[in-house]
């Protein structure tokens, strides 16, 4: 049975993940879903539904937990969660077109998933009562409830006081929110640690690159948690230089060759540093390895597969890369003027960046600053 | 509810009997029972346990997926050996373990042993059917229920505010028995207002915290998950805090403007003015830590706080944990710590940023250029890091073995994503990584594994799988995957060819095998053997371009196969390397008088060029004409012989187009016009006179094809 329920999600998460990286009309799309209706086929003889709970980062199905779930199941849980689903429950009648349309709803960026007769969605609960008052409360004769029973009551309702929202205002709050901003990723503050003590600048930089790059993200419509994920990227851009001798880091006097060529490498011990965290978004690494590549294919590192243009999000901080070392105060350096610097990204950097974002970067900032 | 409190004595012994018993379940897998290691961390796991029963009867450690909870303690979360045995625990779906007084040696190393016995921890089910059949005494064991996980329906699931751990919800219910089978909210919905406040008033004291208001009025009002209360369900809510006593009405009234935070105004137009007490512990702690927070942190804060999905994910699980993992850890002291930013960011600058920061965009949440979207996608940015994954593995910068190997896994934990997607491109540049590090001797044990994996049957054949989906649109990836694999992968790719009901991709998996020229002949030739006909059939067609002559007597006896599709393939195989059995049988077919025969010994006649067929080509040509059947069957006999170009055949070709008949003229008018289609093989002052004709012709075929191939002439 378990091998039953593996293939089962292994064919649903398939149809959604090339259904997301194509489109709902390529053949895999159909195939993969062909395949779990065969697989439900096999399920619905022992049942009239198929379950799939997610809880916390486990998937089970019919009650199983499945073990070991490939990064196309991990991606449903996460595009689920997204929707604010915990729970799909497939009925037995399930038809091609009802799971298609189901997997292009869970896709669409905007809508939330709609009801579908054979898909019923909704989240998991435990539910906390226990068996005394199950058993002994009786609508109506609530007065006559023992001191036992009243206890256990109470002790449900005070149960869940652990899990009450909280509620802050004024600077604690966005302290909080800042520590609630990063507790999914609580690496981030000791990744930045390092960051602080190798160079003062680096960590300014940084904080300033994030700032710019979710503005950018926000002007372009991001969602939420992308920006979220976009900020944490464009704050880690630069974690590499931890690597790189702060002597040459530091360095007021023009670099050397050798000295040069030893600077470029903060992208690739950044991106393979950060890839090694667990729970880190993979932006990060993606982020530290491009922010130095160009659009037009140039800039470092030397990329193998050429094939492969750079990520859309190290576009984005790259721009913002670039502003902020020409607006920041160096000691051998004098700051520019935003409009010099925009001025300077349109005119004489052509190829270094996406010219729709740029674009749009230099028309959002004017718009702030000038307005 | 349990918390992160100081802990008991008996707790605190529980908690070191955990790391031997961590130690214990180690040593258990390596070595035999008797051993000095085995015995060491069983005894002193026995002797804490012991200490513990001087103090209690039993006790119970609750496995919250990876927090361990002792009564009302939760371990340090942060404890990697906590965390490493929780997350056993859990992954064997054990929720708790309860040691009762009397527990002996035996049973501790019988639980230890089931527990990492290999052929029982990939599937839990077992070890739970294990315990419950030979139960160990004084060591009992409750496993997960996923029935007490719940559906809760919600038609706008988006709104969903409940963030709690369901995980700490779930050991909460287990260890208090509070877990229920059914709704408690639907029992405690139905009791009237005046009945819930007449016992809320009798029952609710000082001691009570101000959560339980909040549970009460979610459990009175609606579902847990629900934010947002409907009119009946306010007017409900109202008679309920008009039947409280004065002293606890205030406390509903403000937990429920908090519960209802989402519509504050509504509730405050219920309640009229509502004061919310919120006395939150840690923002003390915060204060007493007198933290100053630097400008650019500060901006960062406010642009991150702005996020409503970061705060309402992190805030609900526990104040205290965000206190104590983040603001009060050396971390966060340092980021705290005034910097010198003034150095770097001018004041004009931080101006800047500041109004940055308050810009929202009229596009929130609804991106402008809908094509990143896809490059927003989980899956895509999967895609992306798999790439720089390779790309890095691929330099000479990781030269450290165990990130290499970190590295690799990453890699590895993909390659079934990589098969499923059509990422080929990926498969193979691993592969060629892989190859480059075997023949290196890079890192061999890492490499070995891989090599097992890639070239295993079973990959090889959910990738031909692949293929066949995903293949089509991307043949060239698809073709260096297959000509890396060179001969191991040629039977596999015949067998999905064999098993294939779609046309289009046998075409595709034909033309692939075909791709490997001769490299696909031991294979093809032994499956000539097989005994379906279509095998037979492709198995030719592959060996036909091959002018190999080994192939030559094995393709021989299949000229005469009882499918007809099987014998042209065979001829094709023979007539491709001028085989003189071939060209003999080729005859045979044209003097069979079997349209279909002569008709595919015809084609095969032109497209190989077989002079020697001329003489049996123009018997057939010269043959009377009795109906347009005839005709027809003359049209593949020209074709055929244009193909050849054999002067002898001109003749001919004047009587048919000088013949007038008054049946079948349009067919006959067909023929000619093939005839002129047929005539650019043919020695060019042999056919000028026919060409001078066609010129004259009123068909408008004849008279263009002559005046092509004159302008042909004119030109040579």
């Amino acid at each position: 049975m378990i091998e039953t329920l593996n293939e089962f999600l292994l064919s649903f998460s398939s149809a959604v993940s090339n259904c997301s990286l194509y489109s709902g009309e390529h053949a895999s799309v159909s195939e993969f879903i062909t395949k779990t209706i065969d697989v439900l086929n096999i399920l619905f003889n022992n049942s009239d539904s198929v379950e799939i709970m997610v809880i916390e980062d486990d998937i089970v199905v019919n009650k199983t937990l499945i073990r070991n779930a490939g990064i196309h199941v991990i991606n449903l849980m996460k595009k689920l969660k997204r929707k604010g689903i915990s729970r799909v429950d497939i009925l037995k009648g399930v038809e091609f077109n009802e799971i298609k349309d189901f997997i292009v709803s869970l896709l669409d960026k905007e809508k939330t998933v709609k009801g579908y007769p054979h898909i019923v969605t909704g989240i998991v609960d435990i539910r906390l009562g226990g068996q005394k008052l199950a058993e002994d409360f009786k609508i109506g004769d609530i007065s006559k409830l023992s001191g036992l029973q009243a206890d256990g009551v109470r002790e449900i309702f005070t149960g869940v006081s652990h899990f009450k929202k909280l509620e802050t205002y004024g600077l604690e709050e966005i302290v909080l929110k800042f520590a609630a901003a990063f507790k999914r990723e609580s690496n981030v503050l000791k990744l930045l640690c390092p960051v602080k003590s190798t160079s003062e600048y680096t960590y300014v930089h940084a904080t300033n690159v994030a700032v710019l790059s979710m503005f950018q993200a926000e002007s372009l419509g991001v969602r939420e948690d992308l920006k979220h994920d976009i900020g944490i990227a464009a704050l880690l851009h630069d974690v590499g230089k931890v690597f790189i001798n702060v002597n040459i880091l530091e360095k007021k006097e023009k670099l050397n060759d050798r000295e040069w060529n030893e600077i470029k490498l903060h992208t690739v011990y950044g991106s393979k540093y950060l890839a090694k965290i667990n729970g880190l978004t993979r932006l990060a690494p993606i982020v530290a390895y491009e922010h130095h590549l160009r659009f037009d294919g140039k800039g470092y590192p030397e990329i193998k597969n050429n094939s492969r243009k750079q990520h859309i999000c190290s576009q984005i901080v790259a721009i913002s890369d670039y502003f902020d070392a020409l607006r920041s105060r160096r000691p051998y350096r004098k700051e520019q003027e935003f409009e010099e610097i925009l001025f300077l990204m349109k005119n004489e950097s052509e190829g270094m960046f996406n010219p729709f974002l740029l674009d749009n970067f230099i028309k959002s900032m004017f718009r702030v600053l000038s307005g | 509810m349990p918390g992160e409190k100081e802990l008991s004595i008996d707790a605190r012994l529980l908690s070191d009997a955990i790391i031997e018993l961590n130690i214990a379940r180690r040593n258990v897998t390596i070595y035999p029972k008797d051993h000095p290691s085995v015995e060491k961390s069983l005894n002193r796991c026995f002797d804490l346990l012991q200490k513990i029963f001087e103090l209690r009867e039993d006790i119970t450690i609750a496995i919250a997926k990876d927090t361990l909870i002792i009564d009302e303690f939760f371990l340090e979360k942060k404890n990697p050996v906590y965390k490493d045995f929780a997350l056993y625990m859990n992954r064997l779906g054990i929720a708790y373990i309860t040691f009762k007084k009397g527990i002996t040696k035996d049973e501790l190393y019988e639980f230890q042993k089931t527990i990492t016995d290999k052929t029982l921890v990939d599937s839990p089910e077992l070890i739970e059917k294990k315990f419950i059949e030979q139960p160990l005494k004084k060591l009992n064991l409750g496993f997960i229920n996923y029935d007490a996980f719940s559906f809760v329906d919600s038609t706008d699931i988006k709104d969903d505010k409940r963030k709690s751990s369901i995980w700490e919800k779930y050991i909460y219910g287990l260890l208090t028995g509070a877990l229920l089978s059914e709704d408690v909210s639907d029992i405690i919905q139905g009791i009237p207002p005046d009945s819930l406040g007449d016992f809320l008033n009798r029952t609710i004291t000082d001691e009570v915290k101000e959560e339980t208001y909040d549970k009460v009025i979610t459990s009175y009002i609606s579902r847990p998950s629900s934010n947002i209360f409907s009119d009946q369900e306010m007017g409900k809510l109202n008679k309920l805090i008009s039947a409280l006593k004065p002293e606890i009405k205030k406390q509903f009234l403000a937990s429920t403007v908090k519960i209802v935070s989402k519509d504050v105004q509504a509730a405050k137009a219920i309640f009229n003015e509502i004061s919310v007490d919120e006395a939150v512990k840690f923002i003390n702690s915060i204060n007493e830590q007198n933290l100053k927070i630097p400008e650019n942190l500060k901006n960062l804060i406010d642009k991150f706080s702005s996020l409503p999905s970061a705060v309402d994910e992190h805030f609900v699980s526990g104040s205290e944990y965000v206190v104590d993992d983040i603001f009060l850890s050396g971390d966060a002291k340092q980021l705290m710590i005034e910097d010198d930013g003034k150095k770097f960011v001018s004041e004009k600058y931080m101006s800047e940023i500041r109004k940055i920061l308050e810009y929202s965009s009229p596009f929130a949440g609804s991106s402008i250029i809908k094509e990143f979207d896809k490059e927003y996608d989980d899956d895509y940015i999967e895609k992306y890091f798999s790439q720089i994954i390779i790309d890095l593995l691929s330099s000479d910068f990781v030269t450290d073995i165990e990130e290499y190997k970190v590295l690799m896994n990453l890699l590895g934990e993909r390659v079934d994503e990589f098969v499923y997607t059509g990422q080929f491109g990926q498969i193979y540049q691993l592969l060629k990584l892989i190859s480059y590090n075997e023949e290196n001797k890079k890192y061999p044990e890492i490499t070995e594994k891989f090599i097992e994996l890639f070239y295993s049957q079973e990959f090889l054949r959910r990738l031909i799988d692949s293929f066949r989906i995903f293949g089509r649109q991307s043949r060239e990836e698809v073709w260096l995957l297959c000509d890396y694999y060179g001969k191991l992968i040629i039977p596999l790719l015949m067998d999905a060819l064999a098993d294939e009901e779609s046309p289009i991709i046998r075409k595709f998996l034909i033309n692939l095998l075909k791709r490997f020229g001769d490299r696909i002949i031991p294979e093809a030739l032994k499956r000539l053997e097989d005994k379906r006909w279509f095998v037979k059939r492709n198995m030719l067609y592959l060996l036909a371009d091959s002018k190999n002559p080994e192939i030559l007597d094995r393709v021989k006896p299949y000229v005469h196969h009882d499918k007809e599709k099987v014998c042209f393939e065979a001829l094709r195989c023979l007539l491709n390397s001028s085989d003189e059995y071939g060209i003999k049988s080729l005859r045979n077919y044209l003097k069979s008088g079997s349209f279909e025969n002569i008709e595919m010994a015809a084609t095969l006649a032109g497209i190989y060029r077989v002079n020697e067929a001329v003489d049996d080509l123009l018997h057939i040509l010269k043959k009377r004409i009795l109906s347009s059947y005839d005709i027809y069957q003359k049209i593949s006999i020209v074709k055929a012989l244009g193909e050849i170009g054999d002067p002898k055949a001109i003749v001919a070709l004047k009587e048919l187009l000088s013949s007038r008949r008054i049946l079948f003229k349009n067919a006959m008018e067909n023929l000619k016009e093939e005839i002129y289609k047929s005539l650019k093989n043919y020695p060019l002052d042999s056919i000028q006179d026919i060409l001078r004709e066609g010129l004259k012709s009123e068909n408008e075929i004849i008279k263009n094809e002559s005046r092509r191939l004159i302008q042909r002439v004119k030109h040579d």
